[in-house]
C-alpha cells in the first residue's frame, strides 16, 4: 500500500515536473506580458504620494523607487546596467531605476513587438514601427492624461509627427535652425578616416588635398609596405567618408534630393563615381576580399595588430583608436585625415535626418506618468547636460561665453563607472552631443568642422517615412538588399567596364523592383512636407 | 457497452496509469509546443503585421496567395532556391556515405586503442558550434593570415591567396567539407551500433567459407545495417533542405555567408530570417518557410516510396 502511494506521488510529481519544465519559461513570459496591476498600482500610489518634497525637489524613499524595463535597441550600446554616479542622480530625482536590456541581435525588437511585451521604455530608431497607437502611447495623449505641458518646439513637433498625426517621440541628433543659431560651435557628426602616422611620415607626409593625393599615398604604402593592407573600411560606417568625398550619399536607405526631386538612395548618381574609385582601389590591391565579409570591428583589430594603414571609420576614430593602441602596446599612432573634404572637388553630403533614435513609451509601461516625466526632463537642456556631460561644476563648466562646455574628462573615452555620456545618447538634440568636442582638444571636432562645411541640412528628407508594413517599405527593403549585395559585386568587378556594367545592371534591377514607383510616392509627400517645413523652419519656439 | 478489445485496453491502461500519466505529460508538451503553434501557419495567407500582436493572427484580413506570388516574383527567388537545393543535395550526397564508410573502417580496425582514439577524435567536431567553426575556418582559410593559404602560396601552388571564405565559387565546397568533417563522427556511431548488432556467427561462417574482408563487408555488414541506412537516409531526405545529416544549413549559410559570397550563400532559410525577423514581415517569411516545408514533406513521401520499392523497407 505504502509502495503504491509512493508510486502515485512519484508519477504525479514527475508528470508535473515534465509539464513545468516544458512550460516554465513560457508561463513566466506570459505573466510578464501583461502589466502587473499590483506593481502598476504601487507605482501610481507612489506617484500620488509624490515622495517627500525638500526645497522643491522630490525625494524618493527606497520602497518608492520602482524598477522599470528599458530596452536600448542598439546591439553596440555601451552600457547594460543602470549604475554609476549619473544614473544614481536620475534615480534620486524620479524614483526610477532601469533594468536595461541591450539586444543580442537586431531582430529582438520585432520579436518583442510581436509578443506584446516592450517593457516600460524603448530607445530605438525604428520610428515607423513604434509610432503606432496600438504599441506606444502618443506623448500628447499622456500629457493630457497626466496634465503636463510637453513644451516641444514647433519644428521638433513637425519633424517628429508620425503619419497618423500623433507625436510619439523626439528623435535624437536634430535641432531646429532657431536653436542652432545661438550655438556657433555646433558641427555635424559624420564619418571620418584615420591613417597610421609613422608610415605617413616615413613616406614624407605628402599633402592630402584630394582623392588623387590619397590614391597615390595608398600606392606608396602598397609598394613600400607589402605586408600592410593599405585601406579598409568599417562594417558599421560602410565607407561613408569615401562616399562623401565622391559626392555620393552615405545613407543606405531612405531618399536623397537629386535636382529638387526625392529619389531612393540607390539611384543617387554620385554612387557611380564612388564605385569607379573603389573598384580601382580593389583591382590595385589596396583592399582585401575579407573586408567585404566583416561584420564587426575587424578593421580596428587589423589596425591594432599593425597590419592596416588607412581605416575609413568615423570622425572620432583618432580619439577612439589611439588609447586602444596605447593599451595594446603598439609603437605607432593614427591621425585623422581632416582637410581632404575641403580640397576634393564635388565632396558633399546632406544631413537628411530628422533624428536617428528616440525614446518611446510602450503600452506595456507600468508607470507611464513617471516615465513621461523622466522623458520630458531627459529632453530638456538640464536632462541632456546631466546625462550626456555629467554634473556641472564636477565634470564640466561653461566657457566664459557660455558657448560650449569645458569637460574635465575625455568625452570620447568617458569613465563607464560614472555612467556618463551614453545615457544622454537616448535623448540629445543636435548640439549637446557635439559641443564638448570643441573644448576636448582632440581632432574629432576639427574633422567635424571640415565635414560641416560641405553639408546641407534637409530634415524633410528624413520625414519621408514609409509605413512599417507598407508596399513602399517592402520596395525600400528590397532596394537595400539589392544595394548590399550588388555593391560588393560592383566594387570587386574584374575591370572598369565590368564595374560600370554591373552598376547599370543594379540600377535596372532597382527600377524593376519599383524604384520609380517609390520615387513617385516620395515626391507626392516631399513637395507638401517641404512647403510646410519651409513655412515654419525658422520658428523660435 | 464496451467491446472486449476496448475493455482489455482500458484494463491495461488502468494497470499502468502511473506510467501513462508521465507519457501524457510528454504528449501534452509535444502538443503545446509542436502541434499547437502550427495554426500560426495561417498568417502565410493573411495580411498579418507584428504590430497587431497575437490577436492579429485571427483578426488580420485574408490575402490568399499574395505572399506566395511575391516570393515567386522576387528577382532572386531562382538563385535562392538553387542555392538551397544545391547545398542540400551536395551535403546529402557526401554527408550520407561518409559516416557509413567511417563506421565500416572503424569496425574493421583490430587495434582497439587506436580505434577508440579515432572514434573520439572524429566525434568531437560535432560539439563545436558553427560560430566557433567559422573562427577555426578563418584561421585556416583567411587570405591574409590563413595557414592553408600561406602553405599554398609558399609552395608556389597558387600565385595569390585563394578567397575560400569570400568567393561564391568556394562556398559550396567549403560548406560541404565542413559539414562532413563536423558530423561524420556523430552519425558513424549509429552505424557502428548497427554493425555491433550483427550476429557474429555470420562472420565466423563466412571465415570458414573463405570470405575475405571486403566480401564480408559486402555480403554481411552492409546488408546487416541496411535497415539503419534506409531509416537514416529517409530522415535525412526529409530534413534535406534544413541540412539533413550535414547539420543546419541555416547556421552554416548565415555564419559563412557575407555580401561577397551572397550569390551562393543566400538560401531560403536565411532569406526568410532576414525578411521575417529583420524587416518584421512575419507573414511573408511564414510563406517562404511553408514552401520549404511542403517540399520537405514531398521529399519524405517520395524517398519513403522509393526505399520501399527498391529495398522493401521504409519508415511508414
Amino acid at each position: 500500500m505504502k509502495k503504491k502511494t509512493v508510486q502515485k506521488m512519484l508519477s504525479v510529481i514527475l508528470a508535473a515536473g515534465l509539464l513545468l519544465t516544458g512550460c516554465g519559461g513560457k508561463t513566466d513570459a506570459g505573466a510578464e506580458q501583461k502589466s502587473d496591476p499590483e506593481q502598476a498600482s504601487a507605482g501610481t500610489e507612489a506617484n500620488e504620494a509624490e515622495g517627500e518634497e525638500t526645497g522643491g525637489e522630490k525625494t524618493w524613499s527606497e520602497d518608492e523607487i520602482i524598477t522599470l524595463k528599458l530596452f536600448c535597441d542598439e546591439v553596440w550600446w555601451p552600457y547594460d546596467e543602470w549604475s554609476g554616479r549619473i544614473p544614481d542622480i536620475v534615480t534620486e530625482k524620479f524614483g526610477i531605476k532601469f533594468e536595461v536590456t541591450v539586444p543580442s541581435d537586431v531582430n529582438q525588437l520585432n520579436m518583442m513587438i510581436a509578443s506584446g511585451d516592450l517593457g516600460d521604455l524603448v530607445c530605438s530608431g525604428k520610428f515607423t514601427r513604434l509610432s503606432d497607437s496600438n504599441i506606444c502611447y502618443s506623448l500628447d495623449e499622456l500629457a493630457q492624461e497626466y496634465n503636463t505641458d510637453l513644451n516641444i518646439h514647433s519644428v521638433m513637433r513637425f519633424v517628429n509627427t508620425a503619419d497618423d498625426g500623433k507625436l510619439y517621440t523626439q528623435m535624437v541628433g536634430y535641432s531646429p535652425n532657431s536653436v542652432l543659431e545661438g550655438w556657433d560651435k555646433v558641427v555635424y557628426e559624420q564619418a571620418g578616416m584615420v591613417i597610421r602616422t609613422d608610415i605617413y611620415e616615413e613616406l614624407g607626409s605628402p599633402a592630402l588635398n584630394n582623392l588623387d593625393d590619397f590614391t597615390n599615398l595608398l600606392q606608396s604604402v602598397k609598394e613600400n609596405y607589402p605586408d600592410i593592407v593599405p585601406f579598409a573600411y568599417n562594417y558599421s560606417f560602410t565607407n561613408d567618408y569615401i562616399k562623401i568625398l565622391c559626392g555620393a550619399t552615405p545613407d543606405e536607405e531612405g531618399f536623397v534630393d537629386v535636382d529638387g526631386k526625392a529619389v531612393p538612395f540607390i539611384m543617387d548618381p554620385g554612387l557611380e563615381r564612388y564605385y569607379e574609385l573603389m573598384n580601382d582601389w580593389y583591382r590595385k590591391g589596396y583592399m582585401t576580399d575579407e573586408n567585404f565579409a566583416w561584420t564587426g570591428t575587424e578593421d580596428e583589430e587589423l589596425m591594432i595588430s599593425g597590419k592596416l594603414f588607412a581605416d575609413s571609420f568615423y570622425s572620432n576614430s583618432e580619439d577612439l583608436t589611439n588609447p586602444k593602441l596605447e593599451q595594446a602596446g603598439a609603437d605607432f599612432r593614427v591621425q585623422l585625415v581632416v582637410d581632404m573634404t575641403r580640397g576634393q572637388e564635388g565632396a558633399h553630403w546632406t544631413q537628411g535626418t530628422a533624428g536617428w533614435r528616440g525614446l518611446f513609451i510602450p503600452r506595456s509601461c507600468k508607470d507611464p506618468e513617471r516615465v513621461l516625466e523622466f522623458c520630458k526632463w531627459a529632453w530638456s537642456d538640464e536632462g541632456q547636460e546631466l546625462l550626456l556631460w555629467g554634473e556641472e561644476g564636477v565634470d564640466w563648466n561653461w566657457d566664459e561665453d557660455h558657448s560650449y562646455p569645458i569637460l574635465n574628462y575625455d568625452f570620447e573615452a568617458p569613465n563607464a563607472e560614472d555612467g556618463v555620456k551614453y545615457w544622454g545618447w537616448m535623448c540629445h538634440d543636435g548640439k549637446a552631443n557635439v559641443l564638448p568636442g570643441y573644448g576636448n582638444g582632440g581632432s574629432t571636432y576639427d574633422a567635424r568642422v571640415a565635414l560641416t562645411e560641405i553639408c546641407d541640412a534637409n530634415p524633410v528628407m528624413g520625414m519621408l517615412r514609409m509605413g512599417a508594413d507598407s508596399n513602399e517599405q517592402v520596395i525600400m527593403d528590397n532596394l537595400k538588399d539589392l544595394y548590399m549585395n550588388e555593391s560588393t559585386n560592383i566594387i570587386t568587378a574584374k575591370s572598369a567596364e565590368e564595374c560600370k556594367e554591373k552598376y547599370e545592371a543594379m540600377l535596372e534591377a532597382a527600377r524593376n523592383m519599383g524604384a520609380d514607383q517609390l520615387t513617385e510616392w516620395a515626391n507626392e509627400k516631399y513637395g507638401t512636407l517641404k512647403a510646410e517645413y519651409d513655412k515654419i523652419k525658422d520658428n523660435k519656439e | 457497452m464496451m467491446g472486449k478489445g476496448l475493455q482489455s485496453t482500458w484494463r491495461k491502461f488502468r494497470k499502468q496509469w502511473q506510467l501513462q500519466i508521465i507519457a501524457l505529460a510528454g504528449m501534452t508538451i509535444l502538443f503545446l509546443f509542436s502541434y499547437l503553434p502550427l495554426f500560426g501557419i495561417i498568417i502565410a495567407f493573411k495580411n498579418y503585421s507584428i504590430n497587431m500582436g497575437f490577436a492579429g493572427i485571427f483578426e488580420s484580413e485574408w490575402v490568399g496567395l499574395k505572399w506566395f506570388r511575391e516570393i515567386f516574383g522576387f528577382y532572386r527567388f531562382g538563385e535562392i532556391l538553387k542555392n538551397t537545393l544545391v547545398l542540400s543535395i551536395l551535403k546529402l550526397a557526401l554527408s550520407f556515405p561518409a559516416p557509413i564508410l567511417l563506421a565500416l573502417l572503424l569496425s574493421e580496425m583490430r587495434c582497439t586503442w587506436f580505434k577508440r582514439l579515432v572514434q573520439t577524435v572524429s566525434y568531437l567536431p560535432n560539439f563545436i558550434s558553427w560560430v566557433l567553426l567559422y573562427t577555426i575556418a578563418t584561421a585556416f582559410l583567411n587570405t591574409d593570415t590563413g595557414i592553408i593559404n600561406e602553405i599554398l602560396v609558399n609552395l608556389g601552388l597558387v600565385n595569390a591567396p585563394v578567397p575560400f571564405l569570400t568567393s561564391p565559387d568556394y562556398f559550396y565546397g567549403v560548406s560541404v567539407f565542413m559539414a562532413v568533417w563536423k558530423n561524420s563522427g556523430y552519425w558513424a556511431i549509429i552505424f557502428l551500433a548497427a554493425i555491433a548488432g550483427i550476429d557474429s556467427q555470420l562472420y565466423e561462417a563466412a571465415d570458414i567459407d573463405g570470405a575475405g574482408r571486403l566480401a564480408k563487408i559486402w555480403h554481411i555488414t552492409l546488408p546487416g545495417i541496411k535497415a539503419s541506412v534506409i531509416t537514416v537516409l529517409i530522415l535525412s531526405i526529409g530534413s534535406l533542405l534544413g541540412g539533413g545529416m550535414g547539420g543546419s544549413n541555416f547556421e552554416q549559410a548565415y555564419i559563412f555567408g557575407n555580401t561577397f559570397n551572397n550569390s551562393a550563400s543566400e538560401i531560403l532559410q536565411t532569406y526568410s530570417f532576414k525578411t521575417g525577423l529583420s524587416n518584421g514581415r512575419f507573414a511573408y517569411a511564414t510563406a517562404v518557410d511553408l514552401i520549404q516545408s511542403v517540399i520537405s514533406i514531398l521529399l519524405i513521401l517520395i524517398s519513403n516510396w522509393g526505399a520501399k520499392k527498391t529495398t522493401g523497407e521504409g519508415i511508414f
